[in-house]
This record gives structure tokens, C-alpha cells and sequence, in this order.
């Protein structure tokens, strides 16, 4: 792919499930002082009114214009192909950073990612799509990538677990009781940070199992397992990742504000540092 | 369209080919381009078939980029005897940084919205010819019952070469940008030099290129200052669905559930709590074995089982599910009765209604509903065998068994309550 919308891409920087980044050389028509372009290329096939959800759903994220989300710039849509543009971050992301970061950092990111989604929630937004590879990397800061617009491109269609092209490992960010036809909402944007903290902390996920290419297996594996943290945390650790991913979402942390506060404590515990 | 190519858009640069992009207006005359030449004849009537025929040949002939013979024969075919009988057009030649516009007895000629003035000169002599610098964004020519080329019914494809039935054309002119070179691919180059040859290939015969029109639309997200009417209320506090698992829909999409009654059926309640079928040998959620003297309870039927789609998505079972790829469709999705589980491929393999998921009492059956290509059922995994099912009353399902409908599958399996 050349380009699209009238950016042009330099180069491929990264592709998930639900589409391809590229960084690219922005059109004339955007003005822009600063920085060099993100495009995320969706791979659903997107409808009109889907694009009208979907450009609906970045701007209310756009419109809070927080130092903790990712800068976007435009959203468009070319023929089937939906697209966003977004400042580019060189750090890259937690799943893939361009350079070393370590157990510290990976925390405080999570932590300032928590407070992100809070600031989402509060502003009657759900994420939908928190994982390692939407929590960007910036100096002194992490950044909450755009939220999940997937499931609003594909007309009538609902993805809450994979969709076709799904990887059988995306699903462990999804809330089993969400699966299960429970509405998106705090808990499930705290599901998800709470195993992007265990990936953090860990460096895997709380499923190991789920390597099965087939996504009916192993959604069936996913909604009858129950997961454990790794026994090579310390309790405190534990217990703040058992909690946001209790099986019961009511038993979960309130706030994803109250989760990043567990989440500094520990990480004020690791560096030593004192206090809590 | 056999051997063409489709070349991406590329920067004109005052290229000898530049009538930009070419949009024809559906309609029952000849729109013909050749090596930047466009002629639109809106109407054809059956008596003036032999001089379109000539006009085309004419304009077809051209071969060198600044060569204008054609316009002085077009204009003579017209001043000859043949004057009423040449129905009106419009020639457009694309002559650098200029389109001379030649029109006779033609309809309006708007130039990004404004009518060309195509008034007869003091020597009326049939025919009108007009230089347009081609600095503007659009032009159109629309001859009478010239159909649209955007909204509902449109036919928004692009003329690259060739002649096609129409009624008139919309030519858009992409602005000249800084960056044509360093945007430049490979395949754009291949364009750029075969418009900038003088000579253009002999094609021996007559091609005509079309291609789609992609719709481009953008969206800027610079934010906009707070605003009554989109006000969100923060999300709530705590889990929504703290009555119990919400009936059979995909989480999310806000649809409204069946507003059916419950059903309630005859039960044993086991010791671990769990209301179950009075049938069974076993507790299905704690394993004890079911003391079958334990009293009936007449209670609200809990889910099923759940269904897991080869996509990763899971229904809960509480209702009657119609699956195929418009399960809409069907009148029991209509009436409420049923929902619908949408399943489809690039290759239609399951029907629009291609099967059923029935619940009666504590059963669960599958019933095929005509399906083109059958349902089959798998009780020993992928492997099969798979046994095809049939129409009503179908097949019972127990968990773990498997159903194939088309290329789509789906997997039942117990429900569990969280």
C-alpha cells in the first residue's frame, strides 16, 4: 500500500489484527508544525455509516485534548478502507518499544495508562481496546493510543472476541464477561489493564495456553479457565492484578484512577522508595 | 478490459493527457476518450449513427499531443451540408495548461459551477470554440436525462480511454501538489512517461478502460470547543449487568433483548445450588449425582449453553437463534420470537437462513432451514464425522458438539454461570 487520503507512507511500522500502521508524509491540506504522521489502516471493510461512528468515537477522544492520549489528527475513509492519522510516537509501544525499557518504566507506563482510561471513563468513554501495543512510549510520559472503532466499521457485524482474522492471543484482553454478553464499560477497560500489568510485570500473559489457532477452542479454553497471577510476583503484585481481573466485575477495582494508585504503590515498593 | 492496466492516480503535471479524472453521466449517447480528447454526444438518435461514427474516427485519429486537425474537421462535418443533422457535442482537448472547449448546439458547459459562455461569435457558423485554462477544479458537460454520478444510484467510475454509452461528463482536476515527485512509485512513473510520449501506441483496436472511483472522505479531529449536545455523563460505577447474565445478543451493541416472557420449566434444584434439568443423572455445574427425589421447581429457565462462532464471538442461549448471513430475514427474528446470528463469507456459503438453534423444555436442537449447502453436526471434534442434519425437528445437541454450516462453524457448549 502507497498511501491513502493523500498521505503517502514511508514505511510499514507495525500490524495487528485490526489493521496496519505506517508512518507517513501528511497531505498538504493538514498543517503541521511538528512531529512526523502515524496512519493506522483499519483491515475491517468499512461501510458509511460505520465511518460516521467510528470519526464520532475519535473526535469525542480527540476533543479532550489530554497530554495522556496520543495527538490525532484526522480520520478518513477511501472507498472500503477506513484510516486515522496520528502524531507519530519514535518510542514506540509497550508490545514493541524501539528501545530498552525496563520493569520501572514498563509499570509507571501502565500506571499513567490507567489514569488515561480514567480520564476516558469520565468523560462517558470506554476504551475497548487496552493492550501493550496502545500504550506508547514518550519521554517521561506514556500515551493511550486511539480507542477500539473495529467493531463500529463492519455493519451489523459485533466482534467481542476476535473476528475472522482474529489471533487466538488477542483474546485474553477481552473481559470473559464480556463474551458473554455483558456491556463494555470501567470493568472491562480494568480487565484489560490488568492483564496488560501482568504482561508488564511478567513479560506474558495469564494464559499461556491459549495457543490454539483454532479462536472456537480456544474461546472455549478462555471462558472455562480461571486465570492465576505468576507465582514469581510478589503478593502485594498479586493481589493487585487478581483484582482487576476478578471473574465478577463488580469485585473489581471501582475506578481505573483506583487501580493506577495500586499500581504506583507498587512500583514506589519495587525502586524502594519510601512511603506506602 | 482484457490486458489493461490499472495505473494508481498519479500528479499531472501538465502532462499532454491531462482531462484528469473523467466521471461519465449514465445516459444513451457516446462519451469517447482518446489521447486527450473527450467527446461527448448526450443524445445518438438511429438516422445520425453514420456522422457519430465519423466524429469518432476524427477525434480517434489524434495522434500528436498539440495537434488540433480534428477540431478542424469536427468543425467542418458541421458547417457542410450536414450542419442539422450532426447532433449536438461537446469536444474537449486537453492542450497543456489549457482545454479548448468546441461545442455545437450543446447543452451548458459549468465550470466549477459556472456556465461557460458558449454564445455564437458574429460569424455563427454552427460551432463555437472556447479556450478554458485548466486551472479549474471541475467541469461538466450534461446533456438532457444525464443520470448523476454521486448519491443514491450513482455510477461514479473514471474514463480512461475508450468510448462508452453516456450522456455527459464531469471532469475533476486534481490540484498540482510540491510533493509529485517525491511521491512518485514506480507505477506512477510508468503513466507519467507513456502520456508524455508524443506518439500514443497503436492499439489496433478500440479498448476502453473504466475503474471505480474511490470515494474518499476526511474527517478532521481537532477538538471541538464543549458542546450541550454531545455531553456523556461519566461511565457508570461498578458492573451493569448485575441482574444476571443478559439474554442471547453479542455484548455491547446496545440491541434490545426479545421482550418475550421468560420461559419456566419443571426443575431440580442440586445442592450446589444450581437449577437443572430433572433428567439428568448429574449435576452438570458441581458433577454430584442428581437425586432425582429431590422436589420439582417451577422456575425461569436459565441459559442453555452458549454458542462460540469460529470468529470468537459467544451468544448466550435463552432464546430460539436463526443463524445464517441475513437472519433478519426470517419471521421468527421479526416477530421477536428468535434472534439472529449472523454468519457469513466472501463466498455465501450459508444461506440468508440457513439454520436454527431451537430450545423446548431443556433441549436444544439444531434444525436445518433449506439451506443450500446443508448443516452438519460433529459430536467428536474438527474430524467429524459430520452428519448432516435435518429440517424440523432436527437434531439434539449436547455440549461440546460442533455444527458446520457452509465454511462457517459454530461450537455448543455449557454455559457457566460466572
Amino acid at each position: 500500500m502507497n498511501g491513502i487520503g493523500g498521505y503517502v507512507f514511508v514505511r510499514e511500522i507495525g500490524r495487528g489484527v485490526h489493521g496496519r500502521v505506517f508512518l507517513a508524509a501528511p497531505p498538504p491540506r493538514l498543517d503541521v508544525t511538528a512531529g512526523e504522521i502515524a496512519v493506522k489502516v483499519f483491515s475491517a471493510d468499512a461501510a458509511e455509516e460505520g465511518f460516521d461512528a467510528m470519526a464520532e468515537r475519535l473526535h469525542a477522544f480527540a476533543d479532550l485534548a489530554s497530554p495522556r492520549l496520543v495527538h490525532l489528527h484526522e480520520a478518513g475513509l477511501e472507498g472500503r478502507n477506513a484510516f486515522c492519522s496520528m502524531r507519530f510516537e519514535p518510542s514506540g509501544s509497550l508490545a514493541s518499544p524501539t528501545r530498552e525499557v525496563g520493569r520501572p518504566e514498563r509499570l509507571e507506563a501502565v500506571g499513567r495508562a490507567a489514569r488515561a482510561v480514567h480520564e476516558l471513563h469520565e468523560a462517558g468513554i470506554v476504551h475497548r481496546g487496552v493492550r501493550p501495543a496502545n500504550i506508547l512510549l514518550a519521554p517521561g510520559a506514556a500515551l493511550l493510543a486511539e480507542p477500539a472503532v473495529a467493531q463500529l466499521l463492519s455493519r451489523g457485524e459485533h466482534l467481542t472476541g476476535l473476528g475472522t482474522r482474529g489471533d487466538a492471543r488477542d483474546l485474553e484482553f477481552v473481559d470473559p464477561a464480556l463474551m458473554r454478553g455483558g456491556v463494555a464499560g470501567r470493568p472491562s477497560d480494568i480487565w484489560a489493564l490488568g492483564v496488560t500489568l501482568h504482561i508488564a510485570m511478567t513479560g506474558f500473559g495469564l494464559y499461556p495456553a491459549l495457543t490454539s489457532a483454532d479462536p472456537m477452542v480456544a474461546a472455549r479454553m478462555f471462558l472455562r479457565s480461571r486465570p492465576e497471577p505468576d507465582a514469581e510476583l510478589s503478593p502485594r503484585e498479586r493481589a493487585v492484578v487478581s483484582r482487576a481481573i476478578h471473574p465478577d466485575p463488580s469485585e473489581r477495582y471501582p475506578t481505573a484512577a483506583a487501580l493506577a494508585d495500586d499500581i504506583d504503590g507498587v512500583a514506589r515498593v519495587r525502586t524502594g522508595a519510601s512511603g506506602a | 478490459m482484457a490486458g489493461s492496466t490499472i495505473h494508481p492516480y498519479s500528479q499531472p503535471s501538465g502532462a499532454p493527457d491531462a482531462l484528469g479524472r473523467v466521471e461519465v453521466h449514465p445516459g444513451s449517447g457516446l462519451v469517447l476518450r482518446r489521447h486527450g480528447v473527450l467527446l461527448v454526444v448526450p443524445v445518438v438518435e438511429a438516422s445520425a449513427q453514420d456522422l457519430v461514427a465519423t466524429m469518432v474516427d476524427i477525434c480517434a485519429d489524434r495522434r500528436e499531443t498539440d495537434d488540433r486537425r480534428h477540431v478542424r474537421r469536427l468543425a467542418r462535418l458541421v458547417t457542410e451540408d450536414h450542419a442539422h443533422r450532426v447532433p449536438p457535442f461537446v469536444c474537449l482537448t486537453a492542450l497543456g495548461d489549457h482545454l479548448l472547449v468546441m461545442a455545437h448546439d450543446a447543452p451548458p458547459v459549468l465550470v466549477d459551477g459556472q456556465e461557460l459562455d458558449l454564445s455564437p461569435g458574429p460569424e455563427s457558423s454552427g460551432w463555437v470554440e472556447r479556450p478554458v485554462a485548466a486551472t479549474f477544479t471541475s467541469l461538466s458537460v450534461r446533456g438532457p436525462g444525464a443520470g448523476r454520478v454521486e448519491g443514491p444510484g450513482a455510477f461514479s467510475l473514471d474514463l480512461l480511454d475508450g468510448g462508452v454509452p453516456g450522456a455527459g461528463v464531469t471532469l475533476h482536476l486534481p490540484r498540482a501538489t510540491s510533493e509529485g515527485a517525491s511521491g512518485t512509485t514506480p507505477a506512477d512513473r510508468e503513466l507519467t512517461e507513456h502520456s508524455g510520449s508524443q506518439r500514443a501506441p497503436d492499439t489496433g483496436k478500440a479498448r476502453t478502460v473504466l475503474r471505480a472511483t474511490p470515494h474518499t472522505r476526511i474527517v478532521g479531529l481537532a477538538p471541538r470547543p464543549p458542546d450541550q449536545s454531545r455531553r456523556r455523563p461519566p461511565l457508570p460505577i461498578g458492573s451493569p449487568d448485575r441482574a444476571g447474565p443478559s439474554p442471547t445478543q453479542p455484548a455491547g451493541d446496545g440491541a434490545s433483548p426479545v421482550t418475550a416472557a421468560p420461559v419456566h420449566v419443571s426443575g431440580i434444584t442440586c445442592r450446589c445450588g444450581e437449577f437443572t434439568n430433572p433428567d439428568l443423572r448429574e449435576c452438570p455445574s458441581c458433577g454430584a449425582p442428581l437425586d432425582s427425589s429431590r422436589p420439582r421447581q417451577t422456575r425461569a429457565r436459565p441459559p442453555l449453553g452458549i454458542l462460540i462462532t469460529d470468529d470468537g464471538r459467544v451468544f448466550t442461549l435463552t432464546d430460539d437463534v436463526v443463524v445464517g448471513r441475513e437472519p433478519g430475514q426470517a419471521p421468527e427474528v421479526r416477530a421477536a420470537r428468535a434472534r439472529p446470528l449472523v454468519l457469513r463469507d466472501t463466498e455465501q456459503s450459508t444461506s440468508r437462513v440457513h439454520a436454527e438453534i431451537r430450545l423446548s423444555g431443556w433441549e436444544v436442537d439444531v434444525v436445518d432451514r433449506g439451506s443450500a449447502n446443508g448443516t452438519f453436526v460433529s459430536r467428536s471434534g474438527a474430524a467429524g464425522p459430520w452428519l448432516p442434519v435435518p429440517p424440523g425437528p432436527g437434531t439434539a445437541l449436547t455440549p461440546g458438539d460442533r455444527l458446520r454450516l457452509g465454511k462457517r462453524e459454530l461450537l455448543f457448549d455449557r454455559y457457566r454461570a460466572l
